[in-house]
């Protein structure tokens, strides 16, 4: 499989650990997009992309992803592993995972937190409250940056350390009472997606309000 | 760690054939065997010399999997349930009068989390191996009667798309199991560029998981439109269709008053303009704590008569197996959380 031909090479600037395994790659951003949109990314053009959420601003100067590698992973071992000099394809941006509301509630865990991110750096946040889940409190991936940008809007779950929201994100969600007209935006592993949303519909939330992006 | 040669295709053979010091047309022999003569022990290949036999069982297999489970419905659909690593996947045989159809699995679970699916409702466990999807054709007891085979199963094929063409691969060659590339549908909710590497390297036909016209309302049944919209995925068919003639088709499963209105009717035919295609609507199997409602047959019916009326071919898949929980996830979700009977 080769890439689109709309795929182009970039250099990368920056490829810095996050967390206990995640990793922020960036690389000279030349290229507009909408905050939430994504990327295919690859090391070689022989090789079909992976996709990746854009974590950065839509106004900043580098366009940055953020990921864990997967040990048994084709793509993200090899991603990790690139200094700044080396070159990237990536495809241009894509998707319609785009927060068009006054209100919502972001919902991520892991490094699903990427498009929330990304808008708001680009000025997106307001008054959204951010539920963010992670096993490991090193794991929430910008914590501090979001507990200066959100206030008590943001909301930090943990499984297995102390100090935050003790449990699940969708233990959280269950342990409030929504307005029905909330808005919801998940991005996360499948389950966690599946999970909230069958949570958040059996609470009354109707399934149109409710936008999710899964890894794939 | 003995080798499994069934799934294995006629190159792999070949080149496991000559890896093992012997000459190339052993891995034809083998296909044969494996694939024509349905083998599944090294001893029965008599035109193969004994010290060639006798490598062979020391250094491979011919695994197969019976499945652990049937469940047989009053309209004769079967519902098998095959162990896979500690998970189960599901296969489901549907007869007919003019044919038998296959409704194999791709994956174990799957990770595209569509609101009506019960498979997403176990997110992603594992890709199956193109033995594992071949397991499901060749371990059933009616795979001699087989005329056609979908992958409309458990998982998202386009997203184990190197095993899911190893399998097209060997069910259709005339070295494997000779089914014609008309009689095998492959369905998917259209990844890009995944879609356009299948349409390289395969002639099957192929079924694209529509369920709603318009964007947010497609995105909030189904999470990929927010990543590969459908309107990308509709070109790209519609741009290959200048050279490629495969059947295409568009499944639609018809929610009452989510996407059956003449609103989504009237935009159907717009967003399939320039398309060749039919549309197969399709009776929503219900699954515990959905939000939504199947469509009743009236709806259905009149949103066939609609899209007849502007020039697209329509059908009404009939509703299968409902008894033996045949939507696709629900027999083996069930099966990770309560003992099964047998």
């Amino acid at each position: 499989m080769k890439v689109p031909a709309s795929t182009k090479s970039v250099m990368v600037c920056q490829n810095l650990p996050r967390g206990k395994r995640g990793r922020w790659l960036s690389w000279e951003r030349d290229f507009d997009f909408l905050p939430g949109q994504i990327v295919g990314v690859t090391d070689d053009p022989n090789r079909p992309p992976r996709w990746y959420s854009l974590a950065s601003g839509n106004k900043d100067s580098w366009a940055s992803i953020l990921f864990t590698p997967v040990d048994s992973g084709e793509l993200s071992p090899i991603l990790s592993r690139l200094v700044p000099g080396d070159r990237i394809w990536i495809t241009p941006p894509q998707g319609s995972f785009l927060d068009k509301k006054k209100q919502a509630v972001w919902v991520a865990t892991g490094t699903g937190v990427a498009p929330f991110l990304a808008m708001a750096r680009s000025g997106f946040a307001g008054t959204r409250v951010l539920v963010q889940g992670a096993r490991y409190l090193e794991d929430l991936y910008f914590r501090e940056e979001w507990q200066k940008r959100l206030g008590k809007n943001y909301i930090a779950c943990c499984t297995r350390e102390q100090g935050v929201f003790d449990g699940r994100v969708t233990r959280y969600l269950e342990s409030q009472k929504w307005p029905m007209d909330t808005h919801f935006f998940l991005c996360g592993s499948s389950e966690m997606v599946v999970d909230a949303r069958d949570l958040l519909i059996s609470q009354g939330i109707p399934f149109s309000q409710i936008v999710a992006e899964v890894y794939f | 760690m003995s080798t499994n040669l069934f799934g294995l295709t006629l190159g792999q053979l070949r080149a496991f054939a000559v890896d093992l010091g012997r000459p190339t047309y052993l891995g034809n022999q083998l296909a044969q065997w494996i694939y024509k003569r349905r083998a599944t022990s090294f001893e029965v290949m008599s035109d193969l010399a004994v010290p060639v036999r006798k490598q062979l069982q020391e250094l491979c297999s011919l695994e197969r999997q019976e499945p652990t489970r049937v469940d047989e419905s009053r309209d004769g659909t079967k519902k098998y349930l095959f162990p896979v690593n500690g998970k189960f996947i599901e296969t489901a045989y549907i007869p007919e009068t003019d044919r038998k159809t296959l409704c194999v699995s791709s994956q174990v679970g799957c990770k595209m989390g569509c609101l009506f699916c019960m498979t997403g409702k176990q997110g992603f466990q594992a890709n199956l191996t193109s033995a594992q999807i071949l397991n499901q054709v060749v371990s059933i007891a009616e795979f001699s009667q087989l005329t056609n085979v979908v992958y409309m199963g458990m998982g998202e094929p386009l997203d184990n798309l190197d095993a899911v063409l190893l399998s097209l691969e060997i069910l259709t060659a005339d070295w494997g199991l000779g089914f014609s590339q008309q009689k095998i549908t492959v369905s998917s909710v259209g990844l890009l560029p995944a879609l356009e590497d299948f349409f390289n390297r395969s002639k099957v036909r192929f079924a694209l998981s529509l369920h709603s016209p318009f964007d947010e309302e497609r995105a909030s049944l189904m999470p990929v439109q927010n990543v590969h919209a459908m309107d990308d995925v509709l070109d790209f068919i519609r741009n290959r269709q200048e050279s490629d003639v495969r059947r295409v088709s568009i499944e639609y499963i018809c929610f009452a008053g989510v996407n059956d209105t003449p609103r989504h009717t009237k935009e159907l035919v717009r967003r399939l303009h320039g398309l060749k295609t039919r549309v197969n609507l399709i009776h929503f199997h219900p699954i515990p704590g959905t939000p939504l409602q199947g469509s009743d047959s009236s709806a259905m019916e009149r949103m066939q008569r609609e899209l007849s009326a502007k020039g697209i071919a329509a059908t009404i898949r009939r509703s299968r197996g409902e008894d033996i929980w045949a939507a696709c996830g629900l027999l083996s979700t069930k099966a990770l959380t309560v003992p099964l009977k047998t």
